[in-house]
């Protein structure tokens, strides 16, 4: 019984002309975005190669390598590798394409994490968190408007079933019917994409499918609400409204939480943040300047130490600040994010970035490993300076500068830092980054998908309120 | 007979519910985008002040030449509440050796883990929604009467059907050339009333041909409109057939052009124009790396890239060398600057090229030819950024030739200023130690020199200014892709009027 | 068979559209309802199909109470209604199909496996599906035909089939003749006899006051929501039906009493 209804709905849909466009316009889409993926892929493993091979000459390039050089460059430098999350989203800067530098003394004020509203571009977020959504819509939202125009709703309801039958059965086929016009497109064009790009991984592959999995309370989401509006008189009406709300939370939310994110958590202007760190700074170095009776500002020899303790503190004031200015970032990164997270689709977008490591989910851990390679390559760095006779251990910022007045006045056997070669060169570039487990993982998707699920009860609880109620004479 | 027909249309128009639930969201839409961009527009301008009265005291508060950092500063274009466009970037920092090629931003709040993709403005409402709106309320013009069966009658009376159709469609005009032009109107005037100096023969002149340009957008898409609900007996389908055109047009075919064509057909040349600037870039920065030695004999030390500090000693040691070098790096150095910024600006033009392509080919697209021309009437173009950066080399060349007239070009607090042309990485060192803070490098090189010779005598700078377009000049730029729009408009007409002859009425 | 009692219905708008109205039929009668536009001929067989809820009353399907189990009274009862307009993309026979396999599915869930035994026994069921179709009188070029290219008539044969698949005993139609031609009329009152020989009971409500005179066994007029007459054919033998009806409409004539005995009493066939 429940199968013939079924079996009925699908041949429906099945046989409506917006299904045969649908469908193929997916088709279509699913493989451009294959294609067009995989010419960004191209590119971006060909910078990213690049890159790599630039670094490996640094780190063989004994004078990059020199304890005293390194305090120069006082680079960390963090590469991220192309991968085929690519297909799913652009990520406009984070990680697909990124080559970011850390300071060891600064903390990290580089841009390397950054989430943007990737809406219209052609990939699988743009099809399966923002087409799909509509294309349910427009399929079902004259469902039973149609039978009950056609006579056939009251024919079916003088058969001896519980009236919620139809509703249920109608949902499933919508949702069998979500299933058969994205799986097989979205599996070619994911082999399409492996085979173009020849990056055949089992990993990616799962994560794909979850995405897939992923996508269908949100779909089933929109089946509701349109099941729901197809229950009313003016559906036509509807639909157009429906079309705004639409458009509403694709367009107008995101864009529009970065207006009110900016408002609600405001951060200064470059200027005043550049004035506080300099000021930070400075007034420490004053200070110091004061207490030691000018000795801070002046570079002779007997002064090397204090100096070199004046400009250590007077950084550390300044990190501080700095730390306070990254959280200023972050806050209102996160207020955006936040009222982002009205609209469904950003929902999507925040667990695919779960899902495949991107955007703001992966900035903490981006920071976390970035501090801890950081420190990491300082202690060693210290470590190898104090094995060094002639080194002075002046392991400050500006400790090289005051190694031209030390030779100066003592030659060339003491040395600021040590002139020996950093032991681990690998250390100084980061290419891959821990984040959660699959556990962890799962359980902060649970959570970011408990609120669509919320509210396909609600829409669900509320049509069939509706369709029980329903008159259909 | 028409009047009477129109005036019926726009009657029949104003009964549907649908119309109303259109027109709030649109008017909504408008109203809450207009105060969005007039609240960024008044930040724009508060951080313009703040920048030119920063760059005004900086000069004023100069001891010497060192202190100085003259900026090419842009007032921002008032039309980007209408179009954001191209955004430029509004500071251009004057280096006299420097190339000037890219703009940067000052004063503004720049959060460094968020991109501000924001697209909301007023041509993007045009674009997106009115396109929307107007296929919304025209998608059953025909069929929908058809389906009622007042087409039938209508058809009994002596009514030419090309007639018809002309009816229908200048009552969906009409009908959003108002709702659109009211909202204009308001915003157009209140905008003069805000910001009260900004009324000019460029504004008014701007104003009204992005208007012609809507009204044309807007007769393109209710003819599309017509044009559907002639394809289709059932409104519901016709309804499917403009979402599914809308998507085309306002998704699809854009995306198809940035990602798929535009690659292929302009990467490599792209890439290429780049290259070369990228070269003549390095040939500049080798220019004076190689000089160094020559007059820095006695330096102290030579490590690796961290020399900047050995130039600072370098000073102290050899006065002759430098002036020596200051007089080489104006013969050698500056005539490079101009080769890197005519490379910079190739490749600007041969971007403003391929817009310029993607006009003739989406000529049929009224939403891609809208984007464009309404920067290019806006003034929010690639093209006036290019304009920008002429506009502050003028200024950098006056300045320069001024300095050499009054000698202090040749003096050394004017390189002391600008380090980072010997070495990028050395640039980014010194320029953390300071925090970009310009003035404390000046003064931390002046601790080590300690010199006044010159009395300071400030050049008269200026603001760069929009400038003002003459209505020629407008034209000028719009004109083909004007005639190309009204082209496709008629080829719609006819396609459409054609469907109608053979349209069943029954 | 059918018997209503004591029907009422009130809208939500306060407006009364049945009062007590009191209805038998015994199996194999067809029975007609007259009466104008607004009447609550609709009413009634909307509220025997369960599309709207009775205020108050009670209605019986072969002893079988709507109040008590509705969904088994549901299963005793075809219905046609006025306008068929059935799954546009479906052919006849795909609309014929998938009623016909929702009832066979339902009788054998209800009866827990004993199927009765069926014509279709001896025949395919495709055979059977289309046999039915040509009994209702459907041109066999148009058994394949998308529903939506169907005249009106058509569509009310294979309303008439899907009814006749279901193989209830209540067959109710909500005024079946509007609209069709004279040629199609005639073959579908042919079929209606056809029902009742093989022993149907058929309610329907219609405007045909003649039609209603030469097929009913019984006719019942309705006026403001309330049975004003409820004759037998021999009673109206030598009648001028027509008069009645506009004498009970124009409100001439008092209504008949409410509190009568069970009409099947005097019903004679």
């Amino acid at each position: 019984m429940n199968q013939i209804i079924l079996m009925k709905d699908i041949r429906l849909m099945l046989k409506d002309l917006k299904f045969q466009i649908f469908f193929l316009i997916l088709v279509a889409l699913f493989i451009l975005s294959a294609i067009s993926s995989a010419v960004t892929y191209h590119s971006h493993n060909d910078e990213y190669q690049a890159d790599l091979n630039r670094f490996n000459e640094l780190v063989s390039n004994e004078n990059y390598t020199k304890l005293a050089n390194l305090i120069n460059h006082r680079r960390l430098n963090v590469l991220s590798q192309p991968s085929p999350a690519i297909l799913f989203s652009s990520y406009s800067s984070f990680p697909d394409k990124i080559n970011s530098r850390v300071i060891f003394y600064s903390p990290t004020l580089d841009k390397y994490g950054q989430s943007g509203n990737g809406v219209f571009r052609l990939n699988w977020f743009f099809i399966l968190g923002i087409l799909t959504g509509f294309i349910m819509l427009v399929m079902s939202f004259e469902t039973i408007s149609q039978e009950k125009r056609s006579g056939t709703l009251r024919l079916m309801s003088v058969y001896g079933f519980k009236r919620q039958k139809i509703l249920w059965i109608k949902y499933i086929s919508y949702m069998l019917l979500y299933l058969i016009i994205i799986i097989p497109p979205a599996l070619a064009s994911m082999i399409l994409f492996f085979a173009l790009t020849g990056t055949w991984s089992a990993v990616f592959m799962w994560k794909f499918l979850l995405i897939l999995l992923i996508s269908i309370p949100f779909a089933s989401f929109f089946v509701w609400l349109g099941i729901f509006i197809s229950m009313g008189k003016n559906y036509r009406n509807a639909i157009v409204m429906i079309v705004f709300i639409w458009l509403f939370f694709v367009i107008i939310v995101p864009q529009s939480a970065s207006i009110f994110g900016k408002q609600l958590s405001p951060i200064k202007t470059t200027t005043e943040y550049r004035q506080a760190r300099s000021s930070a700074f400075w007034d420490e170095f004053q200070a110091w300047n004061e207490r030691e009776d000018d000795r801070a500002g002046s570079n002779t020899p007997e002064n090397l130490e204090i100096r070199a303790a004046a400009y250590h503190t007077s950084e550390e004031k300044r990190d501080v600040v700095v730390q306070k200015e990254v959280e200023d970032y972050m806050r209102q990164t996160m207020m955006i994010q936040k009222i982002a997270s009205i609209s469904p689709f950003a929902q999507f977008e925040m667990i695919s970035e779960i899902v495949f490591d991107k955007g703001l989910y992966m900035l903490n851990y981006m920071q976390d490993t970035t501090k801890r390679s950081v420190n990491q390559i300082t202690n060693l760095m210290i470590e190898q300076d104090s094995r060094d006779e002639n080194s002075m251990h002046l392991f400050y910022g500006w400790a090289e500068m005051d190694s031209n007045v030390l030779s100066f006045f003592y030659g060339s056997d003491k040395v600021a830092f040590s002139h020996e070669l950093f032991e681990q060169p690998n250390l100084l570039f980061v290419t891959e980054i821990e984040t959660d487990d699959a556990w962890g993982k799962m359980v902060k998707i649970m959570m970011r998908l408990l609120p669509i699920l919320i509210l396909n009860l609600v829409l669900m609880a509320g049509a069939v309120v509706k369709f029980e109620r329903l008159d259909i004479r | 007979m028409l009047k009477s027909l129109l005036e019926h249309e726009l009657n029949n128009l104003l009964k549907s519910k649908r119309i109303y639930t259109t027109v709030i969201m649109f008017l909504l839409l408008f109203v809450s985008i207009f105060v969005v961009r007039v609240i960024d527009y008044q930040k724009q301008v508060n951080q313009y002040i703040d920048d030119v009265l920063q760059n005004e005291e900086g000069l004023r508060s100069a001891e010497n030449y060192s202190f100085i950092n003259p900026r090419a500063i842009q007032q921002p274009i008032v039309f980007s509440i209408y179009n954001d466009g191209f955004k430029i970037p509004r500071v251009l920092n004057i280096q006299y050796y420097e190339p000037i090629i890219y703009a940067e931003s000052l004063n503004e709040e720049d959060n460094i883990f968020f991109i501000d993709n924001n697209q909301l403005d007023i041509t993007f409402l045009i674009t997106f929604f009115l396109s929307l709106f107007i296929l919304l309320i025209s998608y059953d013009s025909v069929n929908g009467e058809k389906r009622v069966g007042t087409l039938r009658i209508l058809m009994t009376y002596p009514l030419k059907r090309q007639t018809f159709i002309l009816k229908k469609m200048f009552g969906v005009f009409f009908f959003v050339a108002i709702t659109f032009t009211i909202p204009y109107v308001i915003s157009f005037v209140s905008i003069i009333y805000m910001f009260v100096n900004i009324l000019s023969i460029n504004f008014l002149l701007s104003a009204f041909f992005y208007w012609l340009l809507t009204m044309l957008f807007i007769l393109f898409f209710s003819l599309l409109g017509i044009f559907i609900s002639c394809c289709s007996t059932n409104p519901n389908r016709s309804l499917v057939y403009s979402l599914l055109v809308w998507i085309l047009f306002r998704i699809v075919l854009p995306i198809s052009w940035d990602y798929i064509i535009y690659p292929r057909l302009y990467d490599e040349q792209v890439l290429h124009l780049r290259t070369i600037q990228g070269d003549k870039q390095y040939e500049k920065t080798r220019v004076e790396f190689d000089v160094n030695p020559h007059w820095s004999g006695n330096f102290i030390q030579y490590s690796g890239e961290g020399f900047y500090n050995s130039w600072v000693f370098a000073f102290k040691e050899t006065m002759d060398g430098r002036d020596q070098l200051l007089r080489y790096m104006y013969d050698e150095v500056y005539p490079l600057t101009f080769e890197v910024e005519q490379a910079r600006d190739d490749v600007i033009r041969y971007l403003i090229n391929t817009e310029n392509v993607k006009n003739w080919v989406f000529f049929f697209n009224p939403i891609v030819l809208f984007n464009n021309l309404s920067m290019k009437i806006t003034g929010n173009s690639r093209g006036d950024y290019l304009r920008f950066l002429h506009s502050a080399r003028e200024l950098r060349n006056e300045l320069v030739s001024l300095g050499i007239e009054e000698g202090w070009l040749l003096d050394y607090r004017f390189n002391a200023y600008v380090p980072e042309k010997y070495n990028v990485l050395d640039y980014d060192v010194l320029y953390e130690q300071v925090e970009g803070d310009y003035e404390r490098m000046g003064e931390f090189v002046h601790e080590f020199i300690g010199d006044d010779r010159y009395e300071m005598r400030l050049p008269v700078f200026r603001r760069y200014e929009q400038p003002i377009y003459s209505f020629g000049e407008i034209f000028e730029r719009i004109f083909v892709y004007l005639v190309l729009f009204v082209v496709s408009i008629v080829v719609l007409w006819v396609m459409t009027w054609r469907k109608f002859l053979k349209y069943d009425v029954r | 068979m059918l018997k209503i009692v004591e029907l009422c219905k009130t809208y939500e708008d306060g407006i009364l559209a049945l009062h007590n109205v009191c209805i038998d039929i015994v199996k194999g009668q067809i029975f007609a309802l007259l009466g104008a536009n607004g009447a609550g001929k609709s009413t009634t067989i909307n509220i025997i199909c369960g599309f709207i809820p009775a205020s108050d009353g009670d209605i019986w399907v072969d002893d079988i109470s709507l109040k008590d189990n509705p969904r088994l009274m549901r299963s005793k009862i075809a219905y046609l209604s006025e306008n068929v307009m059935l799954y546009d993309n479906f052919t006849g026979y795909q609309n014929l199909k998938f009623f016909a396999d929702i009832s066979h599915s339902e009788k054998r869930k209800l009866e827990k496996g004993n199927i009765s035994e069926n014509m279709e026994k001896s025949l395919s069921q495709k055979e059977y599906l289309t046999q039915i179709l040509r009994d209702v009188g459907l041109q066999d070029d148009f058994i394949h035909v998308n529903i939506s290219k169907y005249s009106k008539g058509m569509r009310q044969k294979v309303g008439i089939a899907i009814a006749l698949v279901k193989d209830a005993p209540l067959l109710l139609l909500d005024e079946p003749f509007s609209g069709l031609d004279p040629k199609a009329a005639y073959d579908f009152q042919k079929l209606l006899y056809k029902l009742r020989n093989e022993g149907k009971t058929i309610l329907m409500s219609t405007h045909d006051i003649f039609r209603a005179k030469e097929m009913a066994d019984i006719i019942c007029i309705m006026k403001e929501g309330e049975v004003v007459m409820t004759k037998t054919r021999d009673e109206l033998e030598s009648e001028d039906l027509n008069k009645i009806y506009l004498d009970y409409i124009e409100g001439r004539v008092a209504p008949m009493p409410l509190n009568m005995p069970s009409i099947s009493n005097f019903v004679v066939r």
